[in-house]
C-alpha cells in the first residue's frame, strides 16, 4: 500500500506542478540559522525570504497560503545567471508533451531571461527512471540532473557523479544566492551525502500531505455537509455507505486509503525513533493490526469501487473527477491539480477529511515526504558550480516574485491574461511551460489558486487541523546500506500480505509472522543502521 | 529466434542456388581431386559474386549484431555488483554471488518458477493447440470471402497492445464493469472475475487465446495450403471421411511445421507474458502473479538490483537455449527437420 502511495504521490505531486502553477512558491519560516541538522556535513544558514507577505503564514514546516497574486512582483535578480553556453538538463515531465524549443515561445523567453540556452532531455513521469537509470550508466551526463529520491544506492550515486556544493552552500556561503537560502533545513537535509552537499532539492513536505479527498459538490448533492469531517472512523464508514450506491455504479471510495487508516491507528510515521534511541518501523507497530481490521471494515462495508485494487491512478482520478466516487486517497498537490483540471465543470469543488481516529487510538497526521527528488550538477560539467548554482538559484524564486512569475506562468498575453493581479494561464500557456523546469530547483510551496482564493482557504483550514498532531519520519535524511538494498524486497511481501489481509483473503492474526520475516530479511539491521546514522549525525 | 532465420533464408538460397559451387566438399584438395576443371572461389570472389545479396543482408546483420549481439556482453554484470554510475569496469566482481537466490532457492524466487512453469505447461496444453484448431476450421470454410473476413476479424486483437486489452477485459468482467453492472442491475450478485486470485490463471489464458489466436493461425494456414488437393483426392477415393483425411492427410501435412514452431516456442517458455502479468499484478497479489519476468523486473530494476537480475535472466536464456537445442536434436532422431537441417555426414 505504501508502494502504491510512493509512487502516486510522485506522479501526483509532479501531475500537479506542470499543469497550473497553482501550488507554488515562497518559503517563510522559523527564521533565524538552522539547527545543524545533517551531521558532518554543516547546513546552510536559513535565511527567510521578506519580500512578500502572504495572507495565511506558514512556519518552517506549514506552507503559506495566499487569495492572490502581488500586484506587483517584486525582482530580486538583476543579472542574468547563464553563462551565455548551453545548460543541458534532464527531467521528467508531469504532463502532455510540450512544443520543443524551436516552437515555444515561452521556452525561448526562459533561456533569453537566464541569458543560457537550456537545452532540457525530458521523459514522461512514468518512463523518467528508467530513462534516468539508463543516461547514468552510459556516463554522458548533462550538466543538471533530476534524481528521484527512489535511486538505488543515492549517496552513492550523489558523490561519485556530481559536484560537492558544499563549501559553496553551507553556513553563511549560502548568502550569495538568497532564493537557496530561503529553503530550510528540512529540505538540504535530503541532500546530503557522505558528509557533504551533493545536490538542490525540489521541495514538497506538507504539500505531500495525505488526506481523504471530497468531492463537495457531490456530498452536497447527496444532503451531506460538505465540509463534514468524522470524529470516529465509525462515523466515517458509515458516510461512506452513505455516500454509496452500486445500483447506481457509485462507490464512495476509489482506493484503500492505507495510510489514513494508519494515522487513524496512532502509528507514527515511517521509522520513528524511540525514546531508548531504538528506530521502529510503522509496520512493526502493535497498532498495525488496528489498522487492518479498520481497512477489512471499510472494504466489508463494500463502499470501495470494486476495482479499486485492479485500476491504476488515471483510472482512479478519472472515477473520482467524473463523479463515480465521491472520495478519493490523496495529496494537497493532487487536491490542486483536480480543481485545475476540472476548473469548466459547473460546481466542482474538493474538501479534505484528515484521519479521524479509530477505536479510541489518538490519531496523527503524516508529514509528507520534504523532496520530489533532487537535482546535481555533472562532475564532469563545463560550467562553474558558481553558474548552475545561480542558475538553481533563479528557479527556486518564491511565489510573489518576477522570477516565480516568469518561470511558473510566462509572459502576460501570451502564456497567462491577468484577471485582477491573478496571472490565468492561457491554453497555450498550459502547454508551453509543462517543460520541468519546476525539477531544476524550485522555492518551498504555498497554497494559491488563482482566481479562486476559497480553493487556498480551505487547503489552509485542513492544513491546520493536521498541524497539531504532525507525525515525522525520523528515518529521513539518514542513511542505511541494507534498507538501500534490501527495502524493496523483504517490503513486497508485506504490502502483498496486507493487500490480502484487507481485503479479507488473509487472517489479520496471520500478519505478526509476515512482519517476523521482514524483520529477519533485514529490517531489524536496518533499525540498527538508522540508529548509528542517527547518532552519527547528531553527534557531530 | 525468428529473426535469426529469416536472415538466415537469403544466406542459404544462396548456397542452393550456387551453380558455380563446386558440389564436392571443400576438404578434398587438389590432390585428392585429380581433374578439377574449377577450383571453388576464394572468399572474397564468393562475397563479390553475392555482392547483392549480401547487400540484402546487410541491414538485417547489422541489427542482429547491433541490438541483439551487442548487448549479450552486458551480461557481465551478472557477476557484479553492478552500480549503473559506476558503470561495468568499475563495479565490484562478485563471482557467482548473484547466483544464490537460484542456488539456494529464495523462497520469492522459487514461487516466481513455479507459477511460469505451470503457466509454460498450461499454454503448451491449452494455447498451442489453440491455433492448430482454429486453422483446420477456418480451411474448412468453403466461401472464400467469409474465410476472409473471418481471419481479418481474428487477427485483429493481436495488433492492440496489453494496455488495451486489460482494461477491455475490466471493462467487461471488473467488479464495476458491464458484466457486473448488468447482473446488479438486475438484482443478482456480482461475480468476482478479475482481480479474483483464484481465477487469474484462466484469466490469463483467455487473454492471450483472445489476442494472439487468430495471429498465429497464419503460419498454419499456409502450411495447410501447401498440402497438394492430389492427396485428398487419392484419400478421397480410397475412402477415407473428413476425419480419416484429417488424421491422414491434413495433420501429417502440417507436422514438420507444428514441431518447428514447438520448438521455436520452447526457447522462450520461461516468457510468460511480463507487460500482461505485471498490468494485473497489484489485484491478485504476488503469490498467484509473480512469474520470472516480473520477479526480475520488481527485483532488478525497481529495487536497484541489477547484478542478481541479470543473473536470472541469463539462466533464463540459458535454460531457453539448451530447451531449443534438446528438442532439436530430438526432432531429427525422429526423421523431422526441425528449426534447421540436421548435418549430412
Amino acid at each position: 500500500m505504501v508502494q502504491i502511495t510512493r509512487r502516486g504521490a510522485l506522479a501526483g505531486g509532479a501531475a500537479a506542478l506542470g499543469s497550473i502553477g497553482a501550488l507554488s512558491a515562497c518559503g517563510s519560516g522559523g527564521g533565524g540559522p538552522a539547527e545543524s541538522g545533517g551531521g558532518p556535513a554543516p547546513m546552510p544558514t536559513y535565511t527567510k525570504f521578506e519580500g512578500v507577505t502572504p495572507d495565511w503564514v506558514g512556519d518552517d514546516i506549514l506552507l503559506d497560503g495566499f487569495r492572490s497574486y502581488p500586484a506587483e512582483p517584486v525582482a530580486g535578480i538583476e543579472e542574468p545567471p547563464g553563462d551565455g553556453r548551453p545548460i543541458s538538463f534532464i527531467t521528467n515531465i508531469p504532463g502532455a508533451i510540450p512544443p520543443q524549443r524551436g516552437e515555444n515561445p515561452f521556452w525561448q523567453a526562459i533561456e533569453e531571461t537566464i541569458g543560457s540556452e537550456l537545452h532540457i532531455d525530458m521523459a514522461p513521469n512514468a518512463d523518467y527512471e528508467a530513462k534516468f537509470q539508463t543516461t547514468i550508466a552510459s556516463g554522458d551526463l548533462p550538466d543538471l540532473i533530476n534524481i528521484p529520491m527512489s535511486t538505488p544506492d543515492l549517496p552513492g550515486l550523489l558523490s561519485a557523479t556530481c559536484m560537492d556544493l558544499t563549501e559553496h552552500l553551507a553556513g553563511d556561503a549560502i548568502s550569495a544566492y538568497p532564493y537557496l537560502a530561503n529553503l530550510g533545513p528540512e529540505y538540504w537535509k535530503g541532500c546530503v551525502a557522505e558528509g557533504g552537499i551533493f545536490g538542490v532539492p525540489v521541495p514538497r513536505l506538507f504539500s505531500r500531505n495525505f488526506a481523504v479527498l471530497t468531492r463537495r459538490d457531490l456530498l452536497e448533492a447527496k444532503g451531506v455537509d460538505p465540509d463534514v469531517q468524522p470524529e470516529t472512523w465509525d462515523e466515517f464508514v458509515a458516510l461512506c455507505q452513505e455516500l454509496t450506491d452500486p445500483a447506481g455504479g457509485t462507490w464512495a471510495l476509489t482506493r484503500m486509503p492505507g495510510n489514513i487508516a494508519n494515522m487513524a491507528a496512532g502509528i507514527p510515521n515511517g521509522w520513528h525513533r524511540g525514546e531508548d534511541g531504538a528506530f521502529t518501523h510503522y509496520i512493526e507497530h502493535e497498532a498495525m493490526t488496528a489498522s487492518l481490521e479498520a481497512q477489512l471494515a471499510l472494504f466489508e462495508a463494500g463502499v470501495l469501487n470494486p476495482d479499486a485494487f485492479l485500476a491504476n491512478a488515471s483510472t482512479r482520478k478519472e472515477w473520482f473527477a467524473g463523479g463515480r466516487a465521491a472520495l478519493d486517497y490523496d495529496s494537497f498537490v493532487a487536491w490542486t491539480q483536480y480543481e485545475s483540471e476540472n476548473i469548466a465543470v459547473d460546481g466542482f469543488s474538493v474538501g479534505g477529511i484528515v484521519a479521524p481516529p479509530y477505536q479510541g487510538a489518538e490519531a496523527v497526521q503524516w508529514l509528507g515526504g520534504a523532496l520530489n527528488s533532487i537535482t546535481g550538477f555533472s562532475a564532469a560539467s563545463e560550467h562553474s558550480v558558481e553558474t548552475l548554482l545561480a542558475v538553481a538559484n533563479w528557479f527556486a524564486a518564491p511565489f510573489g516574485t518576477a522570477e516565480h512569475l516568469m518561470k511558473k506562468f510566462g509572459i502576460r498575453g501570451q502564456q497567462f491574461e491577468l484577471e485582477g493581479t491573478d496571472p490565468i494561464p492561457t491554453s497555450r500557456g498550459v502547454l508551453e511551460t509543462g517543460i520541468g523546469l519546476q525539477y531544476i530547483c524550485d522555492a518551498p510551496m504555498a497554497y494559491y489558486f488563482p482566481g479562486r482564493p476559497e480553493i487556498p482557504e480551505r487547503q489552509v483550514g485542513v492544513q491546520e487541523r493536521m498541524a497539531a498532531a504532525l507525525s515525522r519520519d525520523d528515518g529521513y535524511g539518514l542513511y542505511s546500506p541494507t534498507r538501500d538494498q534490501k527495502a524493496a524486497e523483504i517490503e513486497t511481501p508485506v504490502w502483498d500480505a496486507m493487500s490480502e489481509m484487507v481485503q479479507g483473503r488473509r487472517s489479520i492474526s496471520e500478519y505478526p509472522d509476515v512482519v517476523a520475516a521482514w524483520r529477519e530479511g533485514g529490517g531489524a539491521a536496518i533499525a540498527e543502521e538508522l540508529a548509528e546514522a542517527y547518532e552519527a549525525a547528531e553527534g557531530a | 529466434m525468428s529473426s535469426v532465420s529469416r536472415t538466415d533464408a537469403p544466406l542459404r538460397a544462396k548456397t542452393v542456388r550456387g551453380d558455380l559451387t563446386d558440389p564436392s566438399p571443400p576438404r578434398t584438395g587438389p590432390a585428392a581431386a585429380p581433374a578439377p576443371v574449377r577450383r571453388r572461389p576464394g572468399f572474397w570472389q564468393r562475397l563479390w559474386r553475392d555482392r547483392i545479396l549480401v547487400l540484402f543482408a546487410l541491414p538485417g546483420f547489422l541489427v542482429l549484431a547491433i541490438y541483439h549481439y551487442l548487448p549479450v556482453l552486458g551480461n557481465v554484470i551478472a557477476f557484479q555488483d553492478y552500480r549503473p554510475y559506476r558503470g561495468i569496469r568499475d563495479s565490484a566482481w562478485v563471482g557467482l554471488e548473484n547466483f544464490r537466490v537460484i542456488t539456494e532457492g529464495d523462497p520469492a524466487f522459487l514461487n516466481a518458477l513455479a507459477n511460469t512453469l505451470i503457466l509454460t505447461g498450461l499454454q503448451a496444453v491449452l494455447v498451442f493447440p489453440a491455433p492448430i484448431v482454429l486453422a483446420l476450421l477456418l480451411n474448412s470454410l468453403l466461401s472464400e470471402r467469409i474465410k476472409r473476413l473471418v481471419q481479418s476479424i481474428l487477427y485483429l486483437p493481436h495488433f492492440l497492445s496489453w494496455v488495451v486489452v486489460v482494461a477491455l477485459f475490466q471493462q467487461l468482467l471488473g467488479g464495476s464493469g458491464l458484466l457486473n453492472s448488468f447482473l446488479r442491475s438486475h438484482g443478482w450478485d456480482a461475480l468476482s472475475i478479475v482481480g479474483n486470485p483464484e481465477l487469474f490463471r484462466p484469466l490469463l489464458l483467455a487473454q492471450v487465446l483472445w489476442k494472439d489466436t487468430g495471429w498465429a493461425t497464419i503460419i498454419f494456414l499456409a502450411a495447410l495450403s501447401a498440402i497438394s488437393a492430389d492427396l485428398y483426392e487419392a484419400a478421397a477415393v480410397d475412402g477415407a471421411g473428413r476425419w480419416r483425411q484429417l488424421v491422414h492427410v491434413t495433420l501429417p501435412g502440417m507436422k514438420s511445421v507444428i514441431i518447428l514452431l514447438f520448438i521455436l516456442q520452447l526457447g522462450t517458455s520461461l516468457t510468460v507474458g511480463f507487460e500482461q502479468i505485471l498490468l494485473q499484478q497489484n489485484a491478485v497479489g504476488l503469490a498467484r502473479s509473480e512469474v520470472l519476468d516480473t520477479y526480475v523486473y520488481n527485483r532488478g530494476v525497481i529495487g536497484g538490483d541489477w547484478g542478481m537480475a541479470t543473473a536470472v535472466g541469463l539462466v533464463k536464456s540459458v535454460v531457453g537455449v539448451v530447451l531449443v537445442l534438446g528438442a532439436n536434436k530430438l526432432a531429427h532422431m525422429f526423421g523431422e527437420a526441425g528449426v534447421y537441417a540436421a548435418r549430412e555426414k
